[in-house]
This record gives C-alpha cells, structure tokens and sequence, in this order.
C-alpha cells in the first residue's frame, strides 16, 4: 500500500520535478551568468570589419535547443573572464569528434577526413580553395538538429526534412563562383528540375533528397566524389542506390543511367539538348506561321477587299434559307460535342496538374497544386486523367473504324486499300486544296489578292489541329506510362531514355497548351467578331459563321440540291 | 446577333484588331523567349530562391530592422542568436543619426556592452552636458515613439531594456522636457544638405560645434554601478527594489569595473593625435 502511494505522489510531482531538473538544466547552462549581458538585444557593435555584429541571445530558444544542456564556456572555450574580448569560432569536433559512436556516447561521429567536404586530401595534403569547404556549422546550423530526436533518430530512420537537406546543400552548391572553381556542375538547379527537387519544392517529406543518393548507407560525413569508387554515386554503386529499400526497389540496374543532374546543355547533354532543339523548333516553327497569319488576318479585317464583302453577302443568302427552316445550321451532332466536352474537361485537369509541376517555381503552383492534393493528390489526379485521354483517344480512333467499315459494307468494298482510301477521303484529313486554300488566305491578308479563302466543312487550320491530337496524345500518353511506371520502364528501357521522356512529355504539353491557349480559344470566342463557340454548345452556327468560315460547303451543299432538283 | 455585322464599326473594329493583336504578339514572344531560354540552362534560375519559399517560415531569411539599419539575417528564427525582431529605433538623439545605434566601435572588449546601454539610456545621458560643466541632475524617460517626456514604462520580468523609451537628461525648464542639441542638430542637417564641399579647417570647425556640449569624459560604468551614490536614480525612474540593487550590486559593480577605457569621440580631437584614453586600463 504504502509502495502504491509513493509510486502515485512520484507521478504527480513528476511534473514539477522535471520542472526543478530544467532549471537546473539552464542554470547548469549559464553557469557563468553569461545572459546578464547576452540577454540584451542591444549588445551589439560593428566590428573592424564594418560588419554589423549581435551578440544577443534569447534563453527562451536556447533553452528548447538541442545544447541547453551545454554550458556556454563548453562551446565558447576560449573566454575565461568576463568581460573578455572577441571569441573565437566554436569548434564542433570539440565535441563530435569522438572515433565511432559508442553506447555512452550516442551523438558522436568519426571525425571528418575522408570525404569530398574535407579541406584536405587523406594524406593531410591541403586542397585548393580551402575557404570553400564546410565546417560543422555550415551543415548542422539549421532545424534539423533542433531536436535531439530529430538529430539522434535519423540515425534509426529518414525524419529530417529534405528541403532543410536540399537547403543546406545548396547554400555552397548552388553558389556558380564556387561551382567554377571546383569543376562542378549546376547540380541544384538539375536537381529541382527532376521530379524528386520538384517534390521537395511542394513539400513532399517522402522525396529523396541530396542525402538518400550522395551518403548512401553509410554516414553522411563520408560522401565521396562520384568516380571515386566507394561512393554511392559511382556508376558502379550507382544501380545499388537507386534500388535501395524505400527507393525503386523493383527497378532494373538499366534506371542508374538516368541522369539526375542533366540539363538541356549542348556541351554536356548533348543528346538532350537536340531532343530540347526538336521541341522547340517544333513549337516554334507550327505556332509563329499561324499566329502571324492570324494577326495579318485581324488587320485585313479592317479593310476587307470588296470582292470578298460581296463573296460573303452572296453565301449567306444562300444559306439564310437552309438556316431558318432549321433554327440554325447544324456543324457538330451530339456524340462529337460530347467527345469536345470530355476532351476539354480532360485537358484542363491535366493542365491543372501538370504545369504546376513544371513550372514549379511560379508563385501560383503551389496554390493551383493544393486544389488537386497537393504533391502527394495531384499526380494522381494526372494519371488518371492521362489514362481517360488515352482511352476517350481509343474509343474516338474506334468509332471512326467502324463508321467507316459500315460505309465500306454499304458500298460492298472489301480490303486495306478500300480503308486507306475511305479514311483518307474524311473531311478531316488533309488534302491538296487544304495548300490551295493556305496559299491564297496568305495571299489575301498580305493585301496580295482580294480573294477570300472558301473552306469546306474543315478548315486547314482545324484539320491541323485535329492532326495534332494523333501526334500529341500518343507522344504524352507513351512517355507519361515509361515516367509513371519507372520501374517497370527500367526494365524495357534504359534510364537516359527516361531523360528523354521527360523532356518530351514536357516539351509537348508546352505545345498543345499554346496551341489551345493562342490559337484554337481566340479563334472560337470571336477574335475576327465571329462567336463560333455555338458549335459545340447545342451544335449549330449561324449563317454568317457558316459563310465566313465554310463557303466552300454552303456552294457543296447548293449543287447537291440543285442536282437534286 | 452573334456576328454583330460583316463590316463592324470600323474604331470597335480596330480596338478589337489591336487589343488581340497586342494579345497574341505578346504571347508569342513570351514563348518563343521561354522556349529559347530552355536551351542549355535550367528552366529555373536562383534555384535557393525557390527553395527559400519551399522551407518553412520559421527558416526562411528574413531582413530585419535594427534600429537605424536594416541587417540581413541568415540565422534560422530557431538559432538563440535569432533575433526575433527589431526593436524601437531612436529618432530624437542627434548622435545616433550621424554614429548609428551601434556607436561604440574602438575597443572590441568595451564596445558591444556599451552598445548595449544605447537600447535604454539616451547617449546624453554619459556624453551631453546641457550647461558647460554642470551634470545633469534631473533625468525622465522619453517615448521612443513621440520624443517627449513619458512616465515610467513598466518593466516585465523577462524584458531587458526594451521598454519603448530611453532615460534622458532632463533640461532646466520649470515643466522638463528632454534634453534637445537643436543648433548643433540644424547645423548637422544644413552640412548634411550643404552641396558646397567644405575644406578640412571648416569642417574641423563645424564638427567642433555640432559636439561642443561632448565631453571629454564621459560617465563610467562605475558612477552608475556603484553601491555608493549611483548616478542614475534608478527608483525614481521606475525601476524596483529588486532591480535597482542588483544594478548596484557587487555583481553588476565589479563587472563594471573591468570598463574603465574609455575613448573621447574623436570630432573633439581636432589635431591628429591617436585616440587619447582618459582612464587607462588598470590591468
């Protein structure tokens, strides 16, 4: 009984008591009295270096920090009275020094002298630039040793956060001067660029950072440089640590040749600078012509030729009749409309989640990304959408099939040649009139000709687009499985041709969203003062639209029914 | 109507043919730099800059305001050098606009303590005397914010010095106001402004005048930390019991009496001479 109520006045003092032991703590901390001047936030002065210095010190943090336990004269050796004169740098290894970390001692580490960060060479051989390698502090001086726990248990397992670890990195890594003076490369911004950086920008605790791939197994204070062979990045040990537990452990060695730390450099990556090329010229060279032809366009509609007035007054007398025993003329039936609207949902929600991604430093993605669940949701919500695309893309090719195999079974034609020529006889395949009609719409709009372009039912420029989406769709769909299923990639592929897909998925999504953005949306919200949009809404335009747009039809439909007649 | 007329009024007509070619101009340019621009370089630049905004706020650096200057402060908000804030700068004492809040530069063992006394007590207080040797008698706290004469502020246990108002010496008016350098101060603004470059001998001259109330030896350590009859009456400025003993203590006192070199501001040296100490260090 008696035993009973000392256990219980023990747990109900424990609370004062270990209150007692923390002011016994700090006390035993400013044993000195050092915080009779230190607490002030005034005691500061500019040293003969013109450099403005403080020297203040809050108990409050330093008493949650991970030395409250440490008396100041434990770290700041070198003052033995007070007042007393400069101090000099503390010095780390006073204390982290000890060979290996023993059961009394669990914090200690072997002593920094056989890495890539030490200033000097194993053989005690000074290393060029001293002043560019890391002290302790230059690491450790960050939130991530906050903690005792966060210190002690990373040892056990990965608690730090990457983006403190990324962080650390790059103070020194990310600074070019020293990047120069040492050969190295560019390796943070590399780094961001990939989709682990990109996932400690949006504050994935899960993405690997500088450390998993650099320190290996091993401790991080023996990261060697990369052709050295005990380092993690070696190309020997390089498949090891990309299959390493918690990383692609189903991976195939063949991903260790991706290259993490690559750029778009003509020197450097070659491959990948001709792959970026393509793109760009692409881009470039299919956005620039039309939307040239397009602004020439807009002026001409401030002066419009009097030949090509009178063309459209003519064509939409022709069909005003066809237009109001209809309420309209139909352009879209309802499975192409229903087709359009899964399509724009589809690529707005891959936008959504995409460019934040890519454009990972713009102020905007983080919030766009968080409507999606973040990092962690958004992805998801990619993959799934990319996998309805390429589906809604199948189901589309499919249906086109077996309209055309029933036309062919109407005509009673049989064969591949009577496919090629059904397909290629589509209204939304190019033909040679689409060049004609090209050639004299230039004409027209550089005041060459006044005659204006009459398209069919499909304008080059729709088939264009049209066209695209069979280069587009596969393009993004392919490279999006090869990066999603990275594993099973690796297996089939090597991990440079990810480097590749990356670019690629990149690159054309750049693409397709210009296109859309600057192309295909003004020219259906009225940029020449025609609202077009209708179609796709309950599937009809106007006659004005229809003479503007698709004369040539309105004159295909006028002598079918004059034949008729 | 949804096309509102084949031939739009021609100035709607052009509005819209600008506005969207201005658009679309602007667009392509924009891409075409971006697409160009992802050659050879990384899409981002100033990669530390992104990640700055990635970490935590607690993390990120930050540009604080201490007193007159703003300092960049790499520290992490969780380092106990962190700062935390800035405290009120002072607006009302003449020398601080020319010396800066961190005055005291010559002896790197003095410098930062008596920096530290600038936080609460008004350079005056050592360094100004109202009348040619006559100390000052009366001192009262000054609202940092208003520059006049405030009550005492109240001390909380935990606050060292930052009390929103500094001790000032008092002028010999019947309702006391602090202490004010106003010549020297509109003489000190006019050389600020003067565009003319004047020669050495004038600004001797100039510099003698704006610190002709200096005095070549200021208050020490000991005149107010002295168990016998401190300088400041610090009572009568708020303080308590409790803290004015300790202000007088033995602790405080003996510490104190390790400062005892003390440097005159060098504008009232006006030959060549080094630095002349007025009370050369016992040890």
């Amino acid at each position: 009984m008696l035993k009973k109520s000392f256990i219980v006045a023990i747990i109900l003092l424990l609370p004062i008591l270990c209150r007692f032991a923390r002011a016994a703590e700090d006390a035993a901390a400013d044993a000195d009295n050092c915080l009779m001047c230190h607490r002030f936030r005034g005691l500061a002065s500019v040293d003969n270096e013109d450099a403005y210095r403080l020297f203040y010190v809050d108990e409050g943090l330093f008493s949650q920090g991970p030395h409250a336990g440490v008396g100041c004269k434990d770290c700041h050796a070198d003052i033995e009275k007070a007042p007393h004169d400069d101090a000099k740098p503390v010095d780390c290894s006073g204390c982290h020094n000890v060979e290996v970390p023993t059961r009394e001692n669990m914090l200690a580490h072997e002593k920094l002298r056989d890495s890539v960060h030490v200033s000097v060479e194993q053989d005690g051989t000074p290393r060029a630039f001293q002043e560019d390698y890391p002290d302790c502090r230059d690491c450790h001086d960050r939130n991530f040793i906050r903690y005792y726990f966060t210190h002690g248990a990373t040892r056990l397992r990965k608690v730090r956060d990457p983006c403190e670890v990324v962080g650390t990195c790059a103070r020194c890594h990310a600074n070019k001067a020293m990047a120069r003076r040492h050969n190295l490369l560019d390796v943070v911004s590399s780094y961001m660029e990939t989709y682990h950086g990109k996932a400690v920008i949006f504050g994935s605790s899960k993405a690997p950072d500088c450390l998993d791939c650099h320190a290996g197994q091993g401790s991080v204070h023996k990261m060697h440089a990369k052709m050295d062979q005990r380092s993690s990045i070696n190309p020997q040990n390089r498949p090891a640590t990309c299959s390493s537990e918690n990383c692609h452990v189903s991976a195939s060695p063949a991903l260790s040749s991706f290259d993490v730390h690559t750029n778009r450099d003509m020197a450097t990556s070659p491959l990948l600078f001709g792959v970026a090329l393509f793109f760009v010229v692409m881009t470039i060279a299919i956005l620039l012509p039309i939307l040239t032809l397009n602004v020439l366009g807009l002026v001409r509609e401030i002066f419009p030729s009097h030949e090509a007035e009178q063309e459209v007054k003519r064509l939409e007398t022709l069909v005003k009749g066809k237009a109001a025993l209809k309420g309209g003329i139909l352009r879209f039936p309802g499975s192409l409309r229903l087709q359009h609207l899964f399509l724009v949902i589809v690529f707005l929600v891959l936008c959504l989640t995409g460019f934040p991604r890519t454009f990972a430093k713009a102020q905007w993605s983080p919030v766009i990304l968080g409507f999606f669940g973040g990092i962690n949701g958004a992805p998801i919500v990619h993959r799934i959408a990319g996998v309805a695309l390429l589906v809604g893309f199948v189901v589309h090719i499919a249906s086109i099939f077996l309209k055309v195999r029933s036309a062919l079974v109407k005509e009673g034609k049989r064969g591949i040649k009577s496919y090629v020529k059904k397909i290629m006889s589509l209204p939304m395949i190019p033909q040679a009139q689409d060049m004609k009609d090209l050639v004299v719409l230039t004409k027209y709009v550089c005041f060459l000709s006044p005659r204006r372009p009459n398209y069919d039912r499909f304008s080059w420029k729709e088939k264009l687009e049209y066209l695209g989406l069979f280069w587009g769709i596969p393009l993004l769909g392919v490279t999006g499985i090869l990066l999603w299923a990275v594993n099973i990639s690796s297996h089939v592929l090597p991990g440079w041709v990810l480097n590749i897909a990356y670019l690629a998925h990149i690159y054309e999504s750049i693409l397709a969203a210009a296109h859309i953005a600057l192309v295909h949306i003004p020219s259906v919200i009225g940029m020449s003062g025609l609202l077009s949009f209708s179609a796709m809404l309950n599937g009809k335009i106007t006659p004005e639209v229809q003479a503007q747009e698709h004369g040539r039809e309105i004159e295909r439909w006028h002598s079918a029914e004059e034949t008729n007649e | 109507m949804i096309r509102k007329s084949i031939f739009w009024e021609k100035h709607n007509l052009i509005f819209q043919t600008v506005a969207w070619s201005v658009l679309i101009i602007a667009a392509a340019a924009w891409l075409t730099t971006f697409l160009i621009g992802t050659l050879g370089n990384p899409f981002w630049e100033n990669s530390p800059t992104v990640l700055d905004r990635a970490v935590s706020p607690a993390e990120q650096k930050v540009e604080r305001y201490r007193g007159e200057w703003e300092i960049p402060e790499s520290k992490t908000s969780s380092h106990h050098g962190s700062i935390g804030r800035g405290y009120e700068s002072d607006k009302w004492t003449l020398c601080i606009k020319c010396h800066g809040p961190a005055p005291h530069s010559r002896t790197p063992k003095e410098r930062d303590f008596l920096n530290m006394h600038s936080l609460f007590m008004s350079c005056y207080i050592c360094h100004i005397r109202e009348q040619e040797g006559v100390a000052p008698a009366r001192f009262g706290w000054m609202d940092l914010a208003s520059g006049l004469l405030c009550s005492n502020p109240k001390m909380d246990k935990d606050v060292w010095g930052e009390y929103g108002a500094k001790i000032v010496p008092l002028n010999s008016e019947k309702i006391p106001q602090p202490v004010k350098l106003e010549e020297e101060e509109a003489l000190a603004v006019k050389l600020h402004k003067d565009m003319e470059q004047p020669s050495d001998h004038q600004k001797a001259i100039r510099n003698k005048f704006i610190h002709r109330r200096c005095v070549e030896t200021p208050v020490h350590c000991i005149d107010c930390h002295t168990s016998e009859k401190a300088f400041l009456p610090y009572t009568e400025l708020g303080y308590t019991a409790e803290r004015a003993a300790f202000l007088v203590s033995e602790k405080v006192a003996g510490f104190a009496k390790h400062y005892e070199t003390f440097y005159v501001p060098k504008p009232l040296d006006t030959d060549t001479q080094p630095p002349k100490a007025t009370k050369e260090d016992s040890k």
